[in-house]
């Protein structure tokens, strides 16, 4: 189920905010809430026949593609996939074998194998989107194989990682020969976990693109770290936070520890707001690539991070009125202009707004309590406004009325 | 051979090539009664009829759903299709789950062969499907849901979970009568709910069984749980003392709403949530297996010991292996043949077997257990056994038989379904066991290895088994040990 505010004018939207005074009576208040979207469809086979406990996996349609869901058809080949957040997402097959061994590609919506290819879908709060029906199209699936390398007396794990799942494929301290079959082309992450003689932890993280079938890979179990994270620029107030993030989802994030091994793979790192901000994030000197506050670097037997501050962030700050009367409680709705990143700030008892720690740049900017933040629409009535190094930038607001 | 429609020629004009002169070619279409869609990789299976001694071969249909045996020797036999969420279908059925009719392959003539004569019309496994509601009739998500059998012994048979409304779906079921029940747990305040039943009630008494029919899905099973106390389990696995220290043992809660692992080591442990009623724990480690069943009704405190396991021992009957399944609270295991030298985990399990025709089941217990033997279900046995398990088998070289012609208006039946039942003396509506088997080119049946006691016999081609009218017009026949009766069977018709 979604979130809900007091004073919503509709699901979704922020709500008033209402002041609490001595000398009134108390007030009952009654809060709506909504469901969140779900979309439900079939896996067909080429007479149109439902498939019946076939993967069916969910990937966000805005970059970065993630993996945010999946399920498995019913008896009768039906899906339903639920409290999705409103947004748009591409649906998908897992791919497979039949009966008869014939192989089939994991499939977008509507027949396609290609991301290019394929149709997103859009919910909208407390909406379920029936008849999205994937079809997957017969191909050939590959063959991966090679040696997971010995490390004496220790177990390590081969973990084979696609954008539709993962799954152990070999497992040993003795020279081991592994071959997985059955692999979408596309990317694949092949990672090596384990603990050496002295029970530290040991591992590998192997990155490919393949469109045909790869032998004679050699993976090994080898030590990590000790990573080095560099800030400078500016003090912050608590540990950035960092995330894993494999071909197959997102894992939770947390504050990275001062003594943290990163096992090798794939991280995303992001620093708390405050009186800076991020003005690059190197990886063994090379530019990290930034999906809003969050920063991708590939971290390998060991890191290298230098996260750089600058103090001198710029400001966006103004009163927001509707004619001439200031709107107290007011969401205020800031995106950059690449649109990756967005801020949302509420207006005080005096219609004042502020929001710091930006980055020079141009933003827009936008207020109102019924705002589809989806629609084109709307981000055409926001106000466009350039911060500068250290500067304040003062800009009045009129709310939107619905 | 004389072959039409379009696309099938081609594909089986490769066929006909290879085909010699005394064999026949078999061919159709599996399609989906609903839809009428192909059925694409459909298992399809030429069954012999009995007294044929060609052996039954299986093929894949092809993506078209088209399915053809070559070379099939002059005889009777039946096509039988088993697909996943599909009830086995037979060629010739009257309607979906009745049994097929019979046909003959003959080898001078080429049969008139298409893909039309021999289609079978395949029909979709049953479904509940219902919603699990709160206290303000909210959809409750990702709660479990029970599926048992509603006929004794009580027996869960399918589980399922809601979705993110609180609505669940249950496929791939028989036809029959099921009873429905929510799982317990806690929700997001301290508040716990009790396993609850369709419609109403913790008791299954107050139960009602939801009934299904063939391709049926039965809607709307809503489910209002009810707050309850759930309680707290605590106890200890115990080791001996030259057991090797820090190996796994793998300690798992089993009740009639499912299993959970609660430790993965030796020592003490705590469940919590546990519904009341009868719970079993499990520990399962490299070397030793432990197992014990309470009565759960307040906060209690158990005690399991892990003890080293002695492969099970079998007397009684060497040459025929026992078959096995595990059964616990939570729903019977599969099965598997017992092999010299097989170690059963503690608890609960079922035995049956299948003796030489001059043999008859007559009992499978522990041995030197002087107790009556219990009776056997679906000719399944139920042993406690413990950590050096010694099972007796019972045969005896008496066995009852019957057999006989099948007729319709004074000429024989070929390839009747037949089906016999021992009756239950304490329920006369459930049997004991049931059989089904086919009447040969003759019209002959035959059902050996059978125990004494009184059995029910009919035989058709589109028996009701809901029908009272239609059993009643059944044959009862009391056999005693060693009888070997002759009984003539009339068709039984609609």
């Amino acid at each position: 189920m979604c979130c809900a505010r007091l004073g919503e004018l509709r699901p979704g939207r922020p709500g008033h905010a209402f002041e609490v005074a001595d000398d009134r009576a108390s007030g009952f208040l009654e809060i709506k809430m909504s469901r969140l979207p779900a979309v439900t469809g079939a896996v067909l086979d080429e007479n149109g026949v439902g498939m019946p406990k076939w993967p069916v996996h969910v990937y966000t349609a805005h970059k970065p593609i993630r993996h945010v869901a999946e399920t498995v058809t019913d008896d009768r080949g039906d899906y339903r996939v639920g409290e999705l957040d409103p947004g748009a997402y591409f649906l998908r097959t897992g791919s497979g074998f039949l009966e008869d061994q014939t192989p089939l590609l994991a499939t977008y919506a509507k027949a396609a194998v290609e991301l290019a290819d394929a149709t997103p879908v859009t919910v909208h709060i407390g909406e379920t989107l029936h008849d999205i029906m994937l079809r997957p199209v017969k191909g050939r699936l590959l063959n991966l194989s090679g040696t997971l390398l010995p490390v004496p007396r220790v177990e390590a794990t081969l973990t084979l990682v696609t954008d539709t799942g993962r799954r152990e494929i070999a497992r040993s301290g003795e020279p081991t020969p592994f071959v997985a079959s059955g692999v979408q082309p596309g990317p694949v992450e092949l990672i090596v976990k384990g603990f050496d003689l002295l029970g530290k932890e040991c591992g590998s993280y192997t990155r490919l693109m393949v469109d045909k079938d790869v032998s004679q890979l050699r993976l090994a179990c080898g030590p990590y770290g000790p990573d080095s994270v560099v800030i400078s620029g500016a003090a912050i107030k608590s540990a950035p936070q960092i995330r894993r993030v494999d071909l197959d989802g997102t894992a939770e994030a947390h504050a990275l520890a001062s003594d943290e091994l990163l096992a090798p793979g794939h991280w995303e790192v992001s620093v708390p707001p405050g009186d800076y901000y991020v003005s690059s994030v190197r990886s063994f000197g090379a530019l990290a690539t930034a999906f809003g506050a969050w920063w991708g670097f590939d971290a390998g037997t060991y890191s290298r991070l230098a996260i750089t501050l600058s103090s001198r962030p710029a400001t966006i700050s103004g009163v927001v009125s509707t004619g001439a009367n200031p709107v107290s409680g007011a969401p205020i709705f800031l995106s950059n202009a690449a649109g990756s990143q967005t801020w949302t700030a509420r207006s005080d008892p005096q219609g004042n707004y502020s929001i710091g720690g930006l980055a020079p740049g141009s933003y827009t900017i936008i207020s109102g309590f019924d705002l589809d933040m989806d629609d084109g629409a709307t981000l055409r009535k926001a106000d466009a406004v350039s911060a500068s190094e250290g500067g304040v930038t003062t800009h009045a607001l009129e709310l939107i009325l619905p | 051979m004389n072959r039409s429609g379009g696309v099938l020629h081609l594909v089986f004009s490769l066929v006909a090539v290879a085909s010699c002169a005394m064999a026949a070619t078999v061919q159709g279409v599996v399609i989906d009664e609903e839809s009428k869609s192909p059925l694409a990789r459909t298992r399809v299976t030429l069954a012999p009829l009995p007294g044929n001694p060609a052996p039954a071969v299986s093929v894949l249909a092809n993506e078209r759903g088209v399915y053809a045996f070559s070379d099939v020797q002059p005889g009777w036999y039946l096509i039988r299709a088993m697909r996943t969420g599909y009830a086995t279908a037979e060629y010739g059925q009257a309607r979906p789950g009745r049994p097929g009719m019979p046909f003959e392959v003959t080898g001078d003539a080429p049969a008139n062969e298409t893909a039309e004569s021999r289609q079978i019309v395949m029909r979709h496994q049953a479904a509940i499907t219902g919603t699990i509601l709160d206290d303000n009739s909210i959809g409750i998500a990702g709660w479990p849901v029970s599926l048992y059998n509603a006929r004794a012994p009580l027996r869960r048979v399918a589980q399922g979970t809601t979705d993110d409304r609180g609505n669940f779906r249950i496929g791939e079921l028989d036809p029959g009568a099921y009873i429905v029940r929510s799982g317990g747990g806690g929700l997001e305040d301290a508040s716990t709910l009790v396993p609850t039943y369709y419609k109403y009630g913790t008791a299954v008494a107050t139960a009602e069984p939801v009934r299904v029919r063939l391709g049926e899905t039965q809607g709307f099973v809503v489910i209002h749980t009810v707050e309850g106390q759930l309680f707290e389990l605590t106890g200890d696995v115990a080791v001996p003392a030259d057991f090797p220290r820090n190996r796994p043992i793998h300690l798992t809660l089993i009740t009639d709403t499912g299993l959970r692992p609660i430790a993965s080591v030796a020592g003490p442990f705590t469940a919590v949530g546990v519904p009341p009623g009868p719970v079993e724990l499990l520990a399962e480690g490299e070397a030793c297996a432990g197992y014990q069943k309470l009565a759960v009704d307040r906060n209690m405190f158990a005690r399991v010991d892990c003890l080293p396991l002695t492969p099970s021992a079998v007397i009684g009957a060497a040459e025929t292996a026992l078959v096995a399944r595990r059964a616990d609270l939570a729903g019977p295991g599969p099965e598997h043949t017992l092999t010299a030298g097989d170690s059963l985990a503690p608890g609960h399990w079922e035995f049956t077997m299948r003796p030489d025709a001059s043999h008859y089941l007559v009992g499978i217990g522990n041995d030197g257990d002087n107790s009556p033997p219990r009776a056997a279900i679906d000719g399944w046995f139920g042993v406690d056994i413990g950590n050096a398990p010694r099972l007796r088998v019972t045969l005896s070289d008496k066995p009852a038989s019957i057999s006989g012609a099948v007729t319709s208006g004074g000429k024989p039946v070929i390839g009747a379904p037949v089906y016999l039942e021992r009756l239950n003396p304490d329920a006369p509506e459930m049997p004991l066991q049931s059989w089904s088997g086919r009447a040969d080119a003759q019209g002959n049946f035959v059902f050996q290895s059978l125990a004494s006691g009184s059995y029910r016999l009919m035989s058709g081609f589109d028996i009701d088994e809901e029908d009272l009218a239609t059993l009643n017009k059944a044959i009862v026949v009391i056999l005693r040990e060693g009888d070997s009766i002759n009984q003539p069977l009339e068709l039984l018709s609609q």
